[in-house]
């Protein structure tokens, strides 16, 4: 068996411990994955304050600089302390953030739709929410008046309205469509070739504006404020634990409908829930840092590979996994190429597409009815 | 278990099932046969509130379920499914596990008492070797094993089993009935929908045959399965006879005429 992979089974076995029983195994796995995580997300954070193009700090003078500044309150801050606490900081933290946010949506998409190649890109819900944004940025769209033109939100607002309009505009065609899992597929398709024609049209017409758009559409941290990282790192925090507090439900709607509904399950319900509440996560996500691939289909499948198929393992271990990788990925971006910042969502994409072609060949089979 | 007058109507005017009524006694095996489109699945799932009667009762030790949440009902009847879908990697533990879902008080994890009755009932099953195999990488039949392992350890007093042994070869389909076979005990009933009368009338205490959304005959299955019954409900002649151990058989005969009609004018 494919999935009997040497090198897997020791690490699975590592986590499990000693202990005689499932459960206690599973407690076990547990514990090791929230210890791997936070070490993880502590070294990348560490590392995220260390590094930068503005030369390297020690981890001991980069700590205390970020809590003099806090206890400063950020006035009169000296260049070092400049430097952590109002660039490296609140990128560090909201890369975190969006890392964790789509890992997890993805998770509840995937288990939600069962389908291992949903993500928030294929649900339409990141199409959805660039097309807004570009609408804002090289139009200056503001919602007939509703936002002010000089709201430094106004993007932000636009792509998660976007987001969700492409969200339920899915659910609307799925719906009518059956409700099945291709039906939500197909219908996430359709409706992101939609909003990415749309997107097309305008970044053609759209003139001088069109590099500041492209830049959004790739993804960046690099003008990210502190404020701004409140924003996603609060509601990505809310709702991952809100999806997290139903785990037993996204395993048990892994064997269906027909037997979730059967064990007890509001299934029309929860299904409704889950992925408004993925959607809303993956909209917030997106709509200060522009669009991410690939984070939200590979991390979850990571996490399945190393920990199994329990959502009570898999969710923690996509929030730290998700976190740390896309600080990672943040810092290539800006290491990678001295003195040029690259989008961090093209290098999400150069690390998921091999990994996403490897689940394709060796794991499809895992995947399969 | 006793249903009464149960009527489903579908949206577009299709009465599934007519006036059924029958009482079940605890702890026995019964065969649910008729030919395709007759009713059986609807009145399956109308029994675990799947699809909603359009008159009638379902009562399980007395009490109707119409009045129960899907907790409750889930407490009271299992279901098999014909096939199983994708699992997404989750292992033969994991999925048995599930079954345990009606009964968790605890947030996160399953209780020492749900682990013991696990590991028993995959002993039981024995299928305890395939525990930590993914769900998605077992054959036909002991994915099936496993669906019934896990209706099982949702401790019903009503299981229903629809079509067990469809995909399944002959050495299969006669491991899946000698487990349900095993598991009927006394305080529970398992209620199976199945094609093979053959096989139905080998292992079951009693049998309901359908036809077009009614009961036509109900008992023992050497006392109901005739040859003129089977003419009549499946519209083909069969023979009906008893091996050399006394089981009954049943032997569908050839449409004769109509199938060397159409040879002759082939060649």
């Amino acid at each position: 068996m494919r999935d009997e992979n040497p090198v897997l089974k020791k690490i699975r076995s590592a986590l499990d411990g000693k202990s005689e029983t499932h459960i206690g195994r599973k407690k076990h796995r547990s514990k090791c994955m929230l210890l791997i995580g936070v070490v993880l997300l502590l070294l990348m954070f560490t590392l995220a304050l260390c590094v930068g193009p503005n030369g390297f700090i020690n981890p001991v003078e980069a700590y205390s600089s970020l809590f003099s500044a806090i206890g400063k309150s950020g006035e009169g801050m000296t260049s070092t302390e400049v430097t952590v606490y109002s660039s490296r900081a609140p990128r560090a933290v909201a890369a975190i953030a969006v890392g964790l946010g789509l890992s997890v949506a993805g998770a509840a998409y995937q288990a939600v739709i069962r389908n291992p190649l949903v993500d928030p890109y294929i649900m339409g819900v990141s199409s959805g929410a660039g097309t807004f944004a570009v609408a804002t940025i090289a139009y200056g769209f503001t919602f007939f008046g509703l936002i002010s033109a000089h709201s430094p939100y106004l993007t932000a607002i636009a792509s998660i309205i976007g987001g969700l309009l492409a969200f339920f505009a899915t659910m609307l065609l799925a719906q009518r469509a059956g409700s099945t899992t291709n039906a939500y597929v197909l219908s996430g398709v359709v409706v992101g070739l939609v909003f990415g024609a749309a997107q097309t049209i305008m970044i053609i017409f759209a003139g001088n504006a069109v590099s500041n758009a492209m830049l959004w559409l790739f993804g960046s941290f690099a003008q990210i404020s502190r404020t701004e990282t409140i924003c996603i790192l609060v509601p990505s925090v809310i709702l991952s634990i809100l999806i997290m507090t139903r785990s037993k439900e996204l395993n048990l709607i892994l064997l269906g409908e027909g037997q979730a509904r059967q064990m007890g399950l509001n299934v029309k319900r929860f299904n409704a829930l889950m992925l408004i509440f993925a959607s809303v996560l993956a909209s917030f996500c997106v709509a200060f840092v522009g669009i991410i691939g690939f984070v939200g289909l590979v991390i979850p499948h990571l996490c399945r590979m190393l920990f199994g198929g329990d959502h009570r393992i898999i969710l923690p271990a996509s929030i730290a996994f998700g976190g740390a990788i896309m600080i990672g990925a943040d810092l290539l971006a800006r290491m990678i190429m001295p003195g040029l910042e690259l989008p961090v969502g093209a290098i999400t994409t150069l690390i998921g597409v091999p990994v996403f072609a490897y689940l394709l060949f060796m794991r499809g089979k895992i995947y399969n009815g | 278990m006793e249903v009464r007058d149960l009527n489903k109507i579908y949206e577009n005017g299709y009465h599934a099932d007519k006036d059924i009524s029958f009482s079940l006694p605890s702890g026995v095996l019964v065969g649910l046969i008729g030919p395709n489109g007759c009713g059986k699945t609807t009145m399956m799932r109308c029994i675990n509130r799947m699809h909603e009667p359009t008159s009638g009762d379902i009562l399980i030790d007395g009490v109707s379920v119409l009045g129960q949440t899907p907790a409750q009902i889930a407490r009271l009847v299992s279901n098999v499914p014909a096939e199983m879908k994708a699992s997404f990697g989750l292992t033969v533990f994991e999925t048995v596990m599930l079954g345990r879902y009606p009964y968790l008080q605890n947030m996160w994890w399953e209780t020492d008492e749900d682990e013991t009755l696990v590991v028993e009932t995959l002993r039981k099953f024995g299928i305890e070797h395939l525990q930590d195999r993914p769900l998605n990488m077992l054959s036909s039949g002991e994915r099936q094993r496993v669906m019934i392992a896990k209706a099982y350890v949702q401790q019903p007093r009503l299981m229903l089993v629809d079509e067990p042994t469809s995909h399944l070869d002959m050495k299969y389909k006669l491991e899946v009935m000698e487990y349900l076979n095993a598991m009927v005990k006394k305080d529970m009933t398992i209620l199976v929908a199945e094609h093979d009368i053959s096989l139905m009338a080998r292992y079951c205490d009693l049998c309901i045959i359908m036809k077009k959304g009614e009961i036509v005959a109900m008992g023992r299955p050497k006392d109901v399965i005739t040859s003129e019954l089977i003419e009549e409900v499946y519209e083909v002649s069969a023979s009906v006879g008893f091996d050399n151990e006394g089981e009954l058989y049943v032997l569908p005969k050839r449409f004769r005429a109509a199938g060397d009609l159409a040879r002759q004018n082939n060649q």
